[in-house]
Parts: C-alpha cells; sequence; structure tokens
C-alpha cells in the first residue's frame, strides 16, 4: 500500500491503548501523521473505508477519551510547536499545532523565544517581545503536559477557571478536519446558529441541522460535552466535543499579560471555618484571588505523616501546628495594603489569623506551594499503597462534580452525610472556589468498593439536582457516558447522535466518546 | 547580641538549563536570595533572642535588595546593600575586602559574622574566610550546630572524617555546612514585618575604600576563557521496549569490564 | 632626560639600549623573583593524604624551579618523608608546635614560610580543610585563589588554571594577577602516584606555641574504607529513584562485581539514603570509573563536573529530554528503577545459569 502517511502497528507497545485513566482498549495500528496533508489523507481513506480511527495526543486524560475501542489510533504527536504569533481586537494570540504542550507554550512565553514563528498579523510577534512583562496563556489545567489540542477537545479547565474561566473563553479559531478530510477554519463569532438551525460549510460540503433542544449548564464549572445553547458559536460545537465531530489540526488561543502574584496558603483550625471563609473570600471584591483551593484536614495530616517518615517526599516546611485546613489562593499584588487588611479581618472572623500563613511571590515558593497542593493525590495514592497488604483489589474513587454557589453547602453537608453514613474513609481537596471539590474515597474493601460507587451515583445525581455538574472538569470520555444520560436525558443523547451522523455519517471518529456505544 | 550575615543574590539553579549546543540558558531565570546565605540567615534567626539585633548585608546591584528584603521578611532588623559601581566584577579577594571593609566601619562590634558555606553561583566557599583573615578574627567552618554560651558561643564543625566542638569567641566568623531543601516559606505578617524595614544603600567612598581596592581592579585572578561544550559527548538515545531489556544491555556493558 | 653631572658620563647618552658601566644586563625591578611550587601536604592520622599525594605528583610537571611542601604534624611524620620526597618534593618544611589542625595557625605558618621561599604557586587540595585554609593564606599574602580547580597549566611560571563555574556548564580558564598564584584542587582530577622512596632536604620550622584553640571535644567520624574515587564500575542513582529499598537493589548488584561501588547525585544523599561521601558532582566527589551508569539521575549540571572524567557513561532514564543525555555516551530510555531491578535479577541469577 502507498498511503501518503505513517502507519506502525502497535503490537506489544501498549502506549497507544490507554491514557492517565489507565483503562485499556484495542487497536491494531498507531497513525502518525506529520502535516495537516497526511491528517486530511488519513480522514479520506479510513472514512471510505469506514474504519474508526481514536484521536490521541499526549494521553493525559482521565475518562478514556483517547482510549481506541478497536480501528486505528490517530496520535497527533508529530503535529506539535508554536507556529504564529497574532494580535487582534481582544489582544494577542499565539498559533499551535494540536499537540504542543502547555508546558512548551508557556517556556516559549516566558523566554520570549518567538524565533521561527510566523506573524499571523504583522509585526505581533516583535510587539509581543518589547511589551514590558511577559504573557501567558491563563488556562492551567494540572496536567501542564497536556497537549492544546486535547485541552481544547475536552474543554479542560484548573483551579485558574475560577477567575479565567474554562479553555473555551479562550479560543480565538480553530481548523478542524472533518470526518471525510475536509477541512474549515472555525473563528469565534463568524458562525452562529440560528435559533437551533445550525448551518456551515466546509470544503465542498454544506452542513445545516438542528443542534439539541437541551441548555448546557454554563453557571457552574462543567465539562460534560460541547455548550449547547440557542443561537450558540459553531466554535462552540467542537470546543468540548472530545473529537466525536472533527479533529482540531491548529488552534490560535489568546494569551493575558502575567501579572505580578502573591501565592497564600492560610490555615485554619479545622474544615468547617475554611468553608466558611471561601464565602467570605469570594464574596469580596478587593482579594478577588486568581484561584482558591481548598486542603481538608485529613489530606495535610496524609501530608504530615508521609513528611515524618522522608522529610523530602513533599519538599515544603514542616506544616505548622494546628493547621488542620487549609485554603491555598493567589493575589495580584496591588493595594496590597488593602488586601492584607481584608484578610486578616476574614481570617480572623474564621479562627485563623495572618500569622496562620505561609505567603511567597518568587517562583520558587510559589512552586513549593504548589507542591504542596499537587502532591494531595499521590499522597492519597501513597497511603492506599500501604493499606493494600493482602488486598490487591483497593483502589481509590474521585468525585467531580461542581454545584452553584448557593448549592455549596448543601452539596457538602451531602457529601459529608453520606460518607460518615457508609463509613467510608475520604480526603476532600481541589478547586473549592468553583464548588468542585475533589471527594476522594480510600477503599479497603470490595463491600466498600460497591457502597462507594453507589453513594458516587447518588453524589452526581445530588450535583445535577443542585443546578450543578457530575463533570466539571474531567470530560465524558467512555468512563463517564452515563452521566451524559443522567444530565440531559435519552432525547439529549439521541439529538447530540443526529449532529454525529450529519458531521459524521459514518462513525468513524473517537467511537465510544461522550454518546456511548 | 548582635549578629551579621553575610548574604548574596544568585540566578535560582534550579531554572538554569543548557540548551542542545551544551550552552548555559540564563534568560529569565529568576535570581534569588542563595539558598546557602537563606540556611545561615535562618539559623542565626533561630537563636536569636529578645534584644538581639540580626543584621544583614549583601554586595550587588541594586536589584539584588530584592534578596535582602527576603531576609527582612525571614526575620532579619536590619539590611545593607553594598552596592556601587566600581564593585562589579570582584573575585573572591576583592569581595571579601569590601565584606571586611564595610564591617570595620558599620558592624564593628558584631557578636558573631555569619556566612552560608558557598554562593550557589560561584560555588567557591573562599569569602568567608577570606574576609576572616583579612578581619584577623577566628573563623569556624563546616558549622551544623552553634549555640550561646558564656562569652560567646560553641560550634559543633563537621569536617567529614572528624567533628568537633569547639569555642567560638565573640567576633569570629562562621560557615554554616548546609542548605535547607524543604526551603523556607513565609508568614503573611512575617511579610508585612519585613516590607516594613528600610534597606540602607553602602557605597565605595561610605567603606573608605579606593577603586583599586574593589571590583575588577581590585581582583587578584582574571578569568581569560570560557568554554561551555567540552563535556558533551555524542549520544546515542535508544528507547527500550522494556526495562529488562535495559538490564540485558548494562549487563552486556558489565561482562565487558569485569 | 636627566645627565649625569658634568655631562661627561657617555653611557648616559641619547643611546636607550647603551647600559651603564659594570652593568650586563638591564633588571626590571618591578618583576616578581618568585619561582617553584609550594603545596599543602594534608597528613591525617601520619599519612600523607591521597589527594596532597595527587597535587604533589602533578606540581613537578608545573614548575621549572623547585617543589617544595609544608606539613604540620609531630616527628612521627618523619617515615613519611621518604613517600613525600618520592613524589617529587624536593624541599619539605615540618611545622611543629600545632597541637591540632587549626586553620588560622596553620595559614599564618604557611604564610611565613612562603614569605621565606617566595614561591610562584601555592597548591592546597580542596579537602575540607584546604578549602578553608587556602583562602585564609590568601588573604594574608594578598593572593589571588582560584576555588576547585580541575587543570592546571603552566608555562613553568604562570599558570593557567580551570575551573568548573555555573555548576559544571561551563570551564573557566583563570590567571592570578600576581606571585603567589593559589589554588585549591579538586580531588581526583591528577592520578594517584605509584609510591616511591626518594631524598630531599626536610627542615624543621617551629611555630611559636599557640593560644588555646577552644576545641572542646574531637570525634572522628566513621568513614568507609572504600571509596567511590577508585571505583572502576558505579552504579550512580538519582532523584527518579523513588523508593528507598533500591538502594539495597544497587548495592546488591555492586557486590556482586568486582570494583564496582553505588554513589548517587545530591537528591539520594540529602534524602539520607547514601553518606554524603558516596555523593558525585560539584558539592561531591569527582571520579573518573572505567563505567559509570547513571539511574534516574536527570543530569543536574552540578553532576556532570563530577563524572566528566569517565571513560564511559550510560544514563538510564525515562525522560528523553533530561540534560544527562547530553553528557553520556548511552542513554537507555526506560524506567529507572524497573531496570534496576531487573539487572539485579540478571546479575544475582548469572552464576547459577554458568553452573548449570
Amino acid at each position: 500500500m502507498s498511503e501518503m502517511f505513517q502507519r506502525q502497528r502497535i503490537g506489544q507497545s501498549r502506549k497507544y491503548l490507554t491514557d492517565e485513566s489507565k483503562m485499556t482498549g484495542r487497536a491494531d495500528n498507531v497513525l502518525l501523521p506529520s502535516t495537516e496533508q497526511e491528517l486530511r489523507e488519513i480522514l479520506r481513506v479510513y472514512s471510505s473505508k469506514g474504519t474508526p480511527v481514536t484521536v490521541a495526543a499526549m494521553r493525559t486524560g482521565v475518562s478514556g477519551g483517547s482510549v481506541p475501542m478497536g480501528g486505528d489510533v490517530l496520535s497527533l504527536e508529530r503535529m506539535t510547536g508554536v507556529v504564529g504569533v497574532g494580535r487582534d481586537e481582544r489582544g494577542y494570540f499565539l498559533r499551535a499545532l494540536p499537540c504542543t504542550t502547555l508546558d512548551e507554550m508557556d517556556r516559549i512565553l516566558r523566554r520570549r523565544d518567538f524565533s521561527g514563528l510566523s506573524d499571523v498579523t504583522e509585526g505581533a510577534a516583535d510587539a509581543l517581545r518589547s511589551e514590558p512583562g511577559t504573557y501567558f496563556y491563563p488556562v492551567d489545567p494540572t496536567e501542564t503536559g497536556g497537549s492544546i489540542g486535547g485541552n481544547v477537545a475536552t474543554n479542560a479547565s484548573g483551579p485558574r477557571t475560577y477567575r479565567y474561566g474554562p479553555t473555551r473563553d479562550w479560543v480565538r479559531r480553530i481548523r478542524v478536519v472533518l470526518a471525510d478530510g475536509t477541512f474549515t477554519d472555525v473563528v469565534r463569532g463568524e458562525t452562529r446558529a440560528e435559533g437551533r438551525r445550525m448551518s456551515f460549510s466546509a470544503g465542498r460540503n454544506y452542513f445545516s441541522f438542528d443542534i439539541p433542544g437541551y441548555d448546557f449548564n454554563g453557571r457552574v464549572k462543567n465539562s460534560a460535552g460541547p455548550m449547547i445553547s440557542e443561537g450558540m458559536d459553531l466554535l462552540d460545537l467542537f470546543i468540548g466535543s472530545e473529537g466525536i465531530f472533527g479533529v482540531i489540526s491548529e488552534v490560535d488561543v489568546y494569551l493575558t499579560p502575567r501579572r505580578p502574584l502573591l501565592s497564600v496558603i492560610l490555615f485554619f483550625p479545622d474544615d468547617a471555618s475554611a468553608l466558611e471563609a471561601v464565602k467570605d473570600i469570594r464574596s469580596d471584591d478587593i482579594l478577588n484571588p486568581e484561584f482558591l483551593e481548598f486542603m481538608d484536614g485529613r489530606s495535610l495530616d496524609l501530608i504530615r505523616s508521609v513528611k515524618s517518615r522522608d522529610p523530602l517526599s513533599v519538599p515544603i516546611p514542616d506544616l505548622p501546628a494546628g493547621a488542620d485546613s487549609a485554603l491555598f489562593f493567589d493575589l495580584s499584588m496591588d493595594d496590597m495594603d488593602g488586601k492584607m487588611a481584608k484578610l486578616g479581618e476574614i481570617a480572623g472572623r474564621h479562627g485563623s489569623a495572618l500569622s496562620e500563613s505561609w505567603c511567597g511571590h518568587e517562583e520558587r515558593d510559589q512552586e513549593r506551594m504548589r507542591k504542596l497542593r499537587h502532591s494531595i493525590p499521590s499522597v492519597i495514592f501513597e497511603y492506599v499503597a500501604s493499606l493494600k497488604g493482602g488486598m490487591p483489589k483497593i483502589h481509590k474513587l474521585g468525585s467531580d462534580m461542581s454545584v452553584p454557589d448557593e448549592a455549596a453547602d448543601e452539596m457538602m453537608a451531602f457529601y459529608k452525610e453520606r460518607l460518615e453514613q457508609e463509613g467510608l474513609e475520604y480526603c476532600m481537596f481541589g478547586h473549592i472556589g468553583n464548588n468542585h471539590p475533589h471527594v476522594e474515597i480510600i477503599l479497603k474493601s470490595m463491600d466498600e468498593f460497591e457502597r462507594a460507587r453507589s453513594v458516587y451515583e447518588e453524589f452526581a445525581r445530588k450535583a445535577i439536582e443542585l443546578g450543578g455538574s457530575p463533570s466539571a472538569e474531567h470530560g465524558i470520555g467512555k468512563i463517564k457516558t452515563s452521566y451524559f444520560r443522567m444530565l440531559y436525558g435519552d432525547d439529549g443523547l439521541s439529538e447530540m447522535r443526529r449532529v454525529k451522523a450529519v458531521l459524521d455519517p459514518k462513525g468513524i471518529l473517537c467511537p465510544g466518546n461522550i454518546l456511548g456505544d | 547580641m548582635r549578629f551579621a550575615v553575610a548574604v548574596k543574590q544568585v540566578p535560582d539553579a534550579s531554572e538554569v538549563s543548557v540548551d542542545a549546543n551544551g550552552s548555559l540558558v540564563r534568560l529569565g531565570v529568576p535570581a534569588i536570595l542563595d539558598p546557602f546565605s537563606e540556611y545561615a540567615l535562618r539559623r542565626i534567626i533561630a537563636m536569636k533572642e529578645e534584644g538581639d539585633e540580626v543584621s544583614v548585608f549583601a554586595m550587588g546591584p541594586p536589584q539584588a535588595s530584592e534578596a535582602l528584603r527576603r531576609c527582612l521578611c525571614l526575620g532579619a532588623d536590619k539590611a545593607f546593600l553594598l552596592s556601587d559601581p566600581s564593585f562589579a566584577g570582584a573575585d573572591t579577594w576583592a569581595t571579601a575586602r569590601t565584606l571586611a571593609a564595610f564591617i570595620g566601619r558599620y558592624m564593628s562590634d558584631a557578636d558573631l559574622i555569619a556566612f552560608g558555606r558557598q554562593a550557589a553561583d560561584g560555588e567557591t566557599g573562599q569569602v568567608p574566610y577570606e574576609t576572616a583573615g583579612l578581619m584577623s578574627v577566628r573563623q569556624f567552618a563546616y558549622v551544623t550546630d552553634l549555640h550561646k554560651a558564656a562569652d560567646g558561643f560553641v560550634a559543633t564543625q563537621d569536617y567529614g572524617d572528624v567533628a568537633r566542638s569547639v569555642k567560638v569567641p565573640k567576633g569570629s566568623v562562621v560557615s554554616f555546612y548546609g542548605t535547607d531543601p524543604c526551603g523556607t516559606l513565609m508568614s503573611l505578617t512575617d511579610r508585612i514585618r519585613g516590607y516594613g524595614i528600610p534597606i540602607e544603600t553602602v557605597d565605595r567612598v561610605a567603606i573608605g575604600l579606593g577603586a583599586y581596592s574593589v571590583g575588577l581592579k581590585g581582583s587578584k585572578t582574571r578569568i581569560v576563557r570560557t568554554d561551555s561544550k567540552s563535556m558533551l559527548r555524542k549520544n546515542r538515545k535508544v528507547a527500550m521496549s522494556s526495562p529488562g531489556r535495559a538490564a540485558e544491555v548494562l549487563l552486556e556493558e558489565l561482562e565487558a569490564r569485569r | 632626560m636627566s645627565q649625569c653631572s658634568g655631562g661627561s658620563c657617555q653611557t648616559c647618552s641619547d643611546d636607550p639600549d647603551r647600559l651603564p658601566p659594570g652593568m650586563l644586563r638591564r633588571y626590571d625591578l618591578n618583576e616578581s623573583t618568585a619561582d617553584g611550587v609550594m603545596v599543602w601536604i594534608e597528613a591525617d592520622g601520619g599519612k600523607v593524604s591521597r589527594p596532597s599525594a595527587e597535587i604533589l605528583a602533578a606540581a613537578k610537571g608545573l614548575t621549572d624551579g623547585r617543589v617544595y611542601g609544608i606539613i604540620f604534624g609531630d616527628a612521627g611524620l618523619k617515615s613519611e618523608y621518604p613517600r613525600i620526597f618520592g613524589y617529587g618534593v624536593d624541599t619539605l618544611y615540618h611545622v611543629r608546635g600545632i597541637a591540632s589542625y587549626s586553620p588560622e595557625a596553620y595559614a599564618e605558618a604557611v604564610s611565613q614560610v612562603a614569605e621565606r621561599v617566595n614561591p610562584a604557586a601555592i597548591l592546597v587540595s580542596a579537602t575540607p580543610r584546604g578549602r578553608e585554609l587556602a583562602p585564609r593564606i590568601a588573604s594574608l599574602l594578598g593572593a589571588g585563589l582560584t576555588a576547585d580547580c580541575t587543570r592546571l597549566e603552566s608555562d613553568g611560571r604562570r599558570i593557567v588554571m580551570t575551573r568548573p563555574a555555573f555548576g559544571g556548564n561551563l570551564m573557566a580558564d583563570i590567571e592570578c594577577v600576581g606571585f603567589p598564584q593559589m589554588a585549591t584542587v579538586r580531588p581526583g582530577v591528577f592520578p594517584l602516584p605509584e609510591p616511591k622512596e626518594g631524598k630531599g632536604t626536610a627542615i624543621y620550622w617551629q611555630y611559636p606555641p599557640e593560644q588555646d584553640s577552644g576545641v572542646v571535644s574531637e570525634e572522628a567520624v566513621q568513614t568507609e574504607a572504600a571509596d567511590i574515587s577508585d571505583a572502576r564500575i558505579l552504579i550512580a542513582l538519582g532523584a527518579g529513584i523513588r523508593d528507598r529499598g533500591l538502594v539495597d537493589v544497587a548495592e546488591e548488584i555492586a557486590a556482586s562485581i568486582d570494583g564496582a561501588m553505588v554513589c548517587c547525585s545530591r537528591a539520594v544523599a540529602e534524602r539520607g539514603w547514601l553518606p554524603r561521601s558516596r555523593q558525585v558532582g560539584m558539592s561531591g566527589r569527582t571520579v573518573r570509573p572505567d563505567l559509570y551508569v547513571a539511574f534516574g539521575i536527570s543530569g543536574a549540571v552540578q553532576h556532570r563536573v563530577g563524572i566528566s572524567g569517565a571513560k564511559r557513561i550510560i544514563a538510564v532514564n525515562r525522560d528523553p529530554e533530561a540534560p544527562i543525555h547530553a553528557f553520556s555516551d548511552l542513554s537507555l530510555l526506560t524506567d529507572a528503577e524497573e531496570a534496576l531491578k531487573e539487572l539485579r535479577d540478571l546479575v544475582a541469577g548469572k552464576p547459577r545459569r554458568r553452573s548449570s
């Protein structure tokens, strides 16, 4: 066969069959396009054969979105690199190939290393280089080794979503290669649905179809599929669609000036005090933190216990005695006097004080504070591993639910009540600013596993009932398809399948994602 | 008691990287308070009692006041920046000369002069002892422990093969052994306090040294050439199908040298 | 131009090349007459230390003049004289009267002797004592001092000293602007000479009785007999090794191979998993084994300087971007922890397979 693209047998290499969800799939070959032409050729050939392809990039997802369920894997790993800089009325943007990692983008922006990049708009690279400060792409999923294409396809979010919103808010334009190999550039604001009728052309194709009748819940942090609504932008149909409608081959994302920030960890005597303080911080208009993260007393205890065995396992100073809950946030460094006065007042009201804190504006200090926060999942993992002993089946189960501010108390109370009723051990940490903590249930037996699963279902239902999302940031992938149905019902699912049938009539793109089997 | 702690601002070594040609990438590397200096300061702060005063001083460009600011936030009471265009390019001799002159003018009543073992950028570790020599005071290297005693201090020194406990008379120079890999994080209260203390700038004239005693002109050594590539090797990278396969390759290499 | 009185002197005529009567050559009084190399000989427990022996062997090649040694200790050191002369020392100053190591008194004595012999260079090993002693001497003599040199080149008098800078990223060649030129020299950079007996001049130097040095107590720290500087094969562990049990695994491998030892990067030494004496790099030892296998060492720049003398370097690291690859001969991209365990199994299984 003389095809114009590279194909390799997967054979023994399991790398392409799994992602960070640790779910394993099956596939015969991996396709490795280096250019957009090759990518289009692949899709044209596969479309005519009707062989499914699952799109993969850095495989850092946790919901199995890039895990193949038969057919071949379409890995974009060779389509990598920032290619251009531009500037429009909103500001500067970077143009990048889909498998460019966030780390790489950050490196280029920090060093202002724009050599070899093309100007998407004239003089943009020079202008960005001569700005007084550096710029950054503010969406910061914890996994910065992930690809920008994957981030757009899943509408990724992270701690800074609290202030900056999810990926969607930062995408200017994407190029999408459709199932038959045709492509189209989708620019925000250029193509909108009329009511619920979406029409657009791509190459020789003209598409016109009804979008689903449900409205995507944009009030809370939500990653359950594309943002469907009346009059929606075509760009939003592809963002968060997890590859089922098309393959992203190029992305423009906006940048924003990097501001000097003071990272703060404020310690509290107990979880209830910290959670009360969250409300005060959130409703205050002087503080305006960049993000607001929570670490509960149980998480801090686990950190203490691993540090007592090996102080360097988490390279941070010892946690202060009496610190049994913590909030972590970044403040911009203007009006520090006002902010400190305000923060002192809030801390004092909830059993803490400015002296019960860590802070730092230097990169190494901030890195240590991030390490504390980011070490929690691995510390839990180690704890679980230490419990394993004779019980190899033990693992952990983490939640990913967000609710609106007014329902936060009820949801938190529900977590606590149900977990305590079931006698399950858990830790809670994460994006409390978006009412999106991760509740990690530590399972000690198979019996607990079953109970935890059902509690977890209850949490999802409760979150939806309170106007929230059961999948706030991890996407639907293949693991959470039942939540998609739970959210939008059978009607929503079949309407979505109809859209899929229009854009990808042979159903070759990423089978299993969002829509299930 | 009065303590004087010499500190330095250095590029953050953890951010320094090497590019494909083996050249040093220093662009955008943040300047930080030297971790050895920070450790020494923390040890002194830990000894501080009511009525004691800890002063820090650093030689460097105006930006080095950032490092002194951090010292103030970590608990120092006074800070001096030794800054003058003529100080640039100093080797360890000229640095020691400048520091000794400063101490003589501003800190002559210090009960202890503390240093870090070395600075993370130069890594010579010579300045504390050259300073002590110029001041004709006793020097105590590799100090792992220090506490107050009658008429001075008692230090524990670690020479690698010998650990010794020794009386430290007042006015001596000590250099602390290590760094703290877990770092230091200050509280908001510490920060507010540290930002409220002014930093005094001291120039060459203020310490009474001539232009040929400081900086490059006052140095006893010259860098004549630098080379960044000599350590690169012709590398062959092989992706291993499994760790077991790698072990087989290694075993062959080991066998070949049995 | 000034003239001699009376204007009768012909040598003061306008010809600048003419010498005054009785003068055979022109002298530059600003030119130092310093000559020869002086080496501080560290003698722990009455024996010449290995780093000092290395420097002594190299010193002869650095000067057209004499090699001076200076050693501190009691009469018991006399038995070391033949060895010291065998290393190439012409004149040995033996300082007595200082009861135990004291940087102030040692530096004072060295500078007194240096003022007498006027050496062109003074070399000190960059051992813990040497590193604090050399700067003290330099400050007394007003000498330029280069720390931690890894190479010395000389025209017979002036020495170019090379040292790693910026954590070993850069090699800097340094010269002193005057005499004596001083350097501390990294242990391990010059080969250890074969001991042989020699003859030379020994001079006693009585140091005035010192004041109380204030030492309250002194305790020898247990040091290992074997030194990683001597190892032919080194199994090196870095931050990528997260499981402490793997240190024992590495030790098992080393124990089964003659001349092999386990060493580590700073991260591992800081965890306390291996003693400091096993740490390789800028703040540790310099090694020159035939084979250096780095498991999970990212190759922080500071590590590089310690291993540049290795004949062959193999990096086992999963991260293809790790800096260590740039200064390794071969890189095996795989999980270092697993590879270490597999290697142990292979090494352990080897004799059985042979015997069957």
